[in-house]
């Protein structure tokens, strides 16, 4: 077990050598760190649910808007389009 | 709520989802099957004690690493685009699509960012055989991330195990192994997984064969080739194996799908498989005119194919649409009324739900429940709608098919000269070779689209057309992000291809002595 634990920290050593010391490393890092930035921080953490994601009050308002859209579209749908 | 369907909506909706899917498997197959050939040459490492093979384990996996980190992330885009442009689809189906993807995130994803570590960062550091099963854990764990993902695709291609609640709007599951187990799900799994490994096995040829090319790393292109050969040669047979259980399932539940896969425009019994072909472009369902320019047929094929039988028979697009009382295919427009009285019965058991007439609902719901299985079909306006585009699928399916059995021969020449040790002063496979792995990429692209725009006009077959199940946002949202997206996700192909390029050219680490490689045998 104590070879185990020790093997893992050498595991952790490496890693932090190699990105210390490699260059590809660094630029794999710094590109994994800007997506989470952008991904978690900007798009999920911001734009989305401030601006584009459809609100709803509560799980019953947005059940009831989708039955409206299951009753209701099929009345004005025309299709003339590419499948 | 819109009174009308925007189509720019649903139109814009669709390309940014297939826009971002495809960028997004520009780096899932090379994810998934390169670890299986670096866990094989470490396996050799493993058992010879050999050091060389450790050096191409290393060497794949660096490349690998790339594509990870590059890669790994890109799919939180499409979980975005779900909740905010499919917010409709979201909902009806999110009980049965949100399991798997909840299973993805916590079964398989912790697995392989767990060993992901080890995998990289173990060597020398953990016993080699603690070392070997991190590899294969981490290539465990990236099938089984597939896996989920594939299960919750593979249900829209075929509903099972749930019920819809007309009191929520959401279909709900009652059977999760139904879910789990079903035909769809597991071809489908085991189709793209043979093609992610087919991906992987020619990136590896492609790469080595530029090495053979440029006379560098000889030992290391070598094994890696005679590895990749036997995976790539397994991987297509596999694939061709299970594209006969994909058209044996289409030909069950998407007959439609089926027609325009082989441009069949009239059904028949005994019907050939057209192995070549040239749609004529005026042709339309419903007329007189000849489906094909030319085409060549091998008979009773496709009735093999599709139904286990040379003489069985094969519904057509006119059949389809316009049915066929013989062979007891029902026509669009019945299904059509079917739907219709589907859809009209779940709004009379709302509007009694409201007033609390219960015998009212009772009623209603009895004929919801009849009705359901058509209940798609009510929101359709034209009979003919009910097809894909035919000639988009019909030449799709037959890149795809044409490539996949192109891999099987070029992996098995491959690997015969590999063994026979000629493979140097056979440039122009070598060109072959390197041309293989976009060219796979593109037989994968050409399934995806035969898999995803030939379910149209569907997102769950027979039951939620694509265009009810868009959220009620501004098309203008969808065009914005598209191209934020677009730019974003290029941004990290320009990235991946410049990195890849860079760490390729520079090779492995020479630790090895090149000297001592140069005239070995692989």
């Amino acid at each position: 077990m104590k070879a185990f634990f020790l093997g893992i920290a050498q595991i952790a050593v490496t890693a932090v050598n190699t990105f210390r010391y490699s260059k590809l490393a660094k630029a794999l890092l710094l590109i994994v760190l800007i997506k989470i930035l952008i991904f978690y921080g900007f798009l999920k953490g911001f734009l989305y649910p401030r601006y584009l994601k459809p609100k709803w009050e509560s799980d019953e308002h947005r059940s009831n808007e989708v039955m409206k859209d299951l009753l209701n579209k099929p009345k004005t749908y025309i299709y003339d389009g590419f499948h | 709520m819109m009174d009308f369907i925007d189509m720019t909506l649903v139109n814009w909706s669709r390309l940014q989802f297939a826009m971002t899917a495809i960028i997004h498997w520009l780096f899932i197959p090379i994810t998934i099957g390169t670890t299986y050939i670096i866990a094989i040459a470490q396996t050799i490492h493993v058992k010879t004690g050999d050091p060389h093979w450790e050096k191409v384990a290393k060497f794949w996996a660096k490349l690998f690493g790339i594509n990870f980190a590059i890669g790994v992330g890109t799919g939180i885009i499409l979980g975005l685009e779900f909740g905010t442009n499919w917010s409709n689809y979201s909902w009806i189906s999110g009980d049965i699509f949100g399991a798997p993807l909840a299973a993805e995130g916590i079964m398989a994803f912790f697995l392989e960012s767990t060993f992901i570590a080890v995998m990289f960062f173990g060597w020398g550091k953990v016993g080699k055989k603690f070392h070997l099963l991190s590899t294969y854990l981490v290539a465990f764990g990236a099938s089984l991330s597939a896996l989920w993902i594939l299960v919750a695709n593979a249900w829209m291609n075929l509903p099972l195990g749930m019920e819809f609640n007309p009191d929520t709007a959401r279909h709900e599951m009652v059977d999760f192994w139904s879910v789990l187990l079903s035909p769809f799900a597991i071809n489908k799994f085991l189709h793209t997984i043979g093609s992610c490994f087919i991906i992987s096995a020619f990136f590896v040829i492609a790469v080595s064969g530029w090495y053979l090319l440029k006379k560098r790393n000889i030992l290391l292109a070598k094994r890696s080739i005679v590895i990749a050969s036997v995976f790539g040669l397994l991987s297509s047979l596999f694939v061709v194996l299970t594209g006969d259980g994909s058209a044996y399932n289409v030909a069950q539940h998407q007959p439609a799908k089926l027609a325009a896969m082989e441009g069949l425009y009239d059904g028949s019994e005994g019907a050939g498989l057209v192995a070549f072909g040239i749609l004529n472009p005026g042709k339309k369902v419903g007329d007189d005119i000849d489906d094909f320019i030319i085409k060549i047929e091998i008979p009773k094929l496709l009735s093999l194919l599709g139904y286990r039988s040379l003489d069985a028979f094969v519904p057509g697009a006119n059949d389809l649409v316009y049915g066929n009382d013989m062979h007891s295919i029902m026509s669009a427009s019945e299904k059509m009324e079917k739907g219709k009285v589907a859809l009209d019965a779940l709004a009379a058991y709302k509007e009694a739900y409201a007033q609390g007439d219960a015998t009212q609902m009772e009623e209603s719901l009895a004929v919801f429940k009849e009705n359901y299985y058509y209940m798609g079909y009510g929101h359709l306006h034209n009979p003919e709608s009910i097809l894909p585009n035919i000639p988009f699928i019909f030449y799709s399916f037959h890149i795809m098919v044409m490539l996949g059995f192109a891999f099987v021969a070029i992996a098995a020449l491959f690997l015969y000269l590999a063994v026979k040790n000629r493979l140097e002063k056979q440039k122009w496979l070598l060109w072959v070779g390197i041309w293989s792995f976009p060219l796979a990429m593109i037989a994968s692209m050409a399934g995806w689209i035969v898999a995803e725009v030939g379910r149209q006009p569907w997102t769950i077959q027979g039951l939620l057309p694509t265009m009810v199940s868009t959220s009620n946002i501004n098309s203008s949202a969808v065009i914005l992000t598209f191209w934020m997206f677009l730019i974003l996700l290029l941004t990290l192909v320009a990235a991946e291809a410049r990195i890849m390029y860079l760490a390729i050219r520079k090779g492995p680490d020479n630790k090895v002595d090149e000297k001592k490689e140069g005239g070995s045998h692989a």
